[in-house]
């Protein structure tokens, strides 16, 4: 008992107290230093999966917590991403993979002076833009990817959410149908950005465009994942699109739309310094680029209406040829 | 094996198998139910919820039975409350390095071992006053006894709420090679109330055949 | 709005005993008749509207990535955080009540000391940290509706008891698996409430 009397003292007890916590912290923190790594590779490897799942239905299978490891290196994803500026510019010194899109938006709005992720996958020849979402949900925020094709439509989508109702809101992550219904829309029409919109079967789209059906009995989730698309994608629409260039810049290429691998876009006159020939991919049914307009290829694409929008520009293509 | 070997030697045949049935945590003591209910819709999340209750108990009882004679009155509840978190923020990292999946299906009730009744209660109850083995028999007896009830409640809910018993699909194949076409889930097993209805079922099981355990 | 919506969905939808149960064992254990119960009921919602807001800076400004110094991820140690901030705080109120507020003391005082280790007020923490609020508004109204659907959910269960109590249920049955399985159906119908959609 002679502890006892000791035990109950103020010195003992701050002691005591101070001992204890310096004790915890350094455990503390030697597990959390020591595991990190492993941690931060689990949860790469889960964003990982939700990039690729928006392009599972061109892979041609599933997407799991454990092969996305795998397709990621062999898709080559960490060379194939980038990032643009809401203006469609591309930016340097920035890892696309560790932006969080929720520090791009301010009021669920997209910041002017946001750096968007974008990533590239290439899958038997044709390249996915994959540009990722975010939005408010009914209860909690809900985020995604959409890989976008070469004509502008959608190739595939992967939606989550953080605490939308199980068995009705969920469904967005759940309901393989759901994110199906949106393979193959358009996010454009005659040039002009019209989103996917997510309404009441029998309801018309938002904003003209396409539209696919919501949940029933979840339809206000629904409408939220379609502004999520509509406000996210407004950043990404000047890059998407082929983004004129920057006032002053390429005037004569008015046509011209900003391909990978091309430097020197800025100010560029005739391209040159660019090697890749134009492939096409950002090829848009009114505007067919310079390079390519007349060819084959460009007719195969964009139909009878591969015109470009500069005459002059077209007859100087066509005469190289 | 060694354990109950050990223990019967020591003549406290009721600390490690007491808490098992007669006296399980869960269905008599009623403590740590939060947990119980919550993550048992699959079982896998609710198997490694179960060890890691049943590690952090163990480890908590032997740390504060040795610390009993130090402990200053005062502040008992909060060294307790310490060593608890501790051991929690440890394990929650062990998931997360390691059964990802499992740590996001868990989500915040690991973080919820630390107010786990069954951690305070045995602490104060047994831990403060004996010695650091049998307050391992009972933080391990306690534990298995919590993670029993999980599995249980976990293999009904999973079984007929998604037709799988460890993410393997079992009902839906019975049925189909019994002849009859495909297994419709029972959405109410996956749903929260299906787990109290189940614990109270068990309790209903456990008192009729323990009728010194009913209520006047 | 979002206030609105938040406070409905928190006390309803994501009632703390229904959906989360947090806070089952005092739940279970206080709540055989209404008297004591809405005391304890009412002791969790104070507890969670002060911690709460509290734990919610703490969060937001040291414990979140380059929250404190740049460059450094203090996450790992919220749980010993709230759980000390939430064992002080409790400390602090009791003291408090108890001189200033002799008659409060006599009514909730017996809770206070229980309530520290009551899952609600944890799980509370942990739930607002997982949703990631803007600010501190929201931190408020989560704790408030919480409280107010924690306290609802004893409210009921013990009403229900006291009525219990004149019923003949089967011995085995009696006390503890009653409750239960009365739990069970309260939860079912409060799943009805999943429903509802604020514009």
């Amino acid at each position: 008992m002679h502890k006892t009397m000791n035990r109950n003292s103020n010195v003992y007890t701050v002691i005591y107290a101070t001992v204890l916590t310096v004790l915890v912290a350094i455990l503390l923190s030697a597990a959390a230093l020591g595991l990190k790594d492993k941690q931060k590779a689990n949860m790469d490897n889960e964003k990982k999966q939700q990039i690729l799942q928006s392009v599972a239905s061109k892979l041609g299978k599933t997407v799991t917590f454990e092969n996305a490891a795998d397709l990621w290196k062999e898709l080559n994803m960490d060379d194939a991403m980038f990032c643009v500026n809401t203006k469609g510019e591309k930016v340097e010194g920035q890892t696309a993979f560790d932006i969080a899109s929720k520090i791009l938006f301010d009021k669920g709005k997209i910041k002017e002076d946001a750096t968007l992720p974008v990533y590239v996958a290439n899958i038997e020849g044709i390249p996915y833009r994959i540009v990722s979402l975010y939005g408010a949900g009914l209860w909690g925020p809900i985020w995604g990817y959409l890989s976008v094709d070469p004509e502008g439509k959608v190739a595939g989508v992967s939606f989550d959410h953080e605490s939308e109702t199980a068995g009705l809101g969920a469904k967005i992550k759940d309901d393989p149908a759901f994110a199906e219904a949106f393979i193959g829309k358009s996010l454009f029409t005659d040039g002009k950005f019209t989103s996917v919109s997510v309404t009441k079967a029998g309801k018309p789209a938002n904003h003209g465009g396409e539209k696919v059906d919501a949940i029933t009995g979840a339809t206000k989730t629904s409408d939220y994942v379609g502004d999520m698309i509509w406000e996210s994608l407004l950043g990404y629409v000047p890059f998407l699109q082929g983004a004129t260039s920057p006032a002053g810049g390429c005037k004569k290429h008015e046509g011209c739309q900003k391909h990978e691998g091309c430097e020197k876009h800025e100010g560029c006159e005739k391209h040159e310094g660019c090697e890749k020939p134009c492939d096409m991919e950002g090829c848009q049914k009114e505007a067919c680029t310079p390079e390519a307009c007349g060819k084959p290829e460009c007719k195969a694409q964009c139909g009878e209406k591969a015109e470009c929008a500069d005459k002059a520009e077209c007859d100087a293509c066509k005469k190289a040829e | 094996m060694l354990i109950v070997t050990v223990m019967a030697n020591e003549k406290k045949p009721g600390v490690f198998t007491g808490p098992l049935w007669t006296n399980n945590p869960v269905v008599v003591q009623v403590l740590g139910i939060c947990s119980a209910l919550a993550v048992t819709t699959q079982m896998k999340p609710a198997l490694v919820m179960g060890i890691s209750l049943t590690c952090v108990l163990a480890f908590a009882n032997v740390i504060i039975s040795v610390l009993r004679n130090t402990i200053p009155n005062r502040i008992r509840i909060i060294v307790q409350l310490v060593v608890v978190a501790a051991l929690v923020i440890i394990v929650n990292q062990i998931l997360k390095a390691y059964v990802y999946d499992v740590s996001k299906a868990l989500s915040v009730y690991v973080g919820l071992i630390i107010t786990n009744c069954i951690l305070m209660g045995r602490l104060e109850a047994f831990a403060l006053g004996n010695k650091p083995f049998p307050a391992l028999l009972d933080g391990l007896g306690n534990g298995i006894g919590y993670a029993l009830i999980l599995f249980i409640t976990a293999t009904l809910r999973e079984l007929f709420g998604s037709g799988t018993l460890f993410g393997y699909d079992v009902l839906a194949r019975f049925v189909n090679e019994a002849g009859y076409d495909g297994y419709q889930n029972c959405g109410f097993f996956t749903m929260p109330a299906a787990a109290l209805i189940i614990i109270g079922c068990i309790i209903w099981y456990q008192r009729a055949k323990n009728p010194d355990l009913q209520d006047k | 709005m979002e206030y609105l919506n938040l406070f409905i969905k928190s006390i309803f939808i994501d009632n703390m005993i229904f959906a989360l149960f947090l806070g089952m064992c005092s739940y279970l254990a206080v709540s055989k008749t209404v008297k004591t119960s809405v005391g304890l009921g009412c002791a969790v919602t104070f507890v969670l509207l002060i911690t709460l807001p509290i734990n919610y800076l703490l969060d937001k400004y040291v414990l979140q990535p380059n929250a404190l110094v740049e460059g450094v991820d203090l996450s790992y140690l919220s749980f010993i955080i709230f759980i000390a901030n939430i064992a002080a705080i409790v400390q602090i109120v009791e003291m408090v009540v108890e001189k200033f507020f002799p008659a409060l003391y006599g009514s909730l005082g017996i809770f206070l000391p229980l309530i520290a280790v009551n899952c609600a007020i944890l799980g509370g923490s942990l739930f607002m940290q997982q949703k990631e609020f803007e600010n501190v508004g929201f931190a408020i109204t989560y704790a408030l509706g919480d409280g107010i659907g924690w306290l609802f959910a004893i409210a009921c269960i013990a009403a229900i008891r006291e009525k219990l109590s004149y019923s003949n249920i089967p011995a085995p049955l009696k006390g503890l698996g009653i409750t239960f399985i009365v739990t069970g159906l309260m939860a079912i119908a409060f799943m009805s409430f999943s429903g509802i959609q604020l514009g």
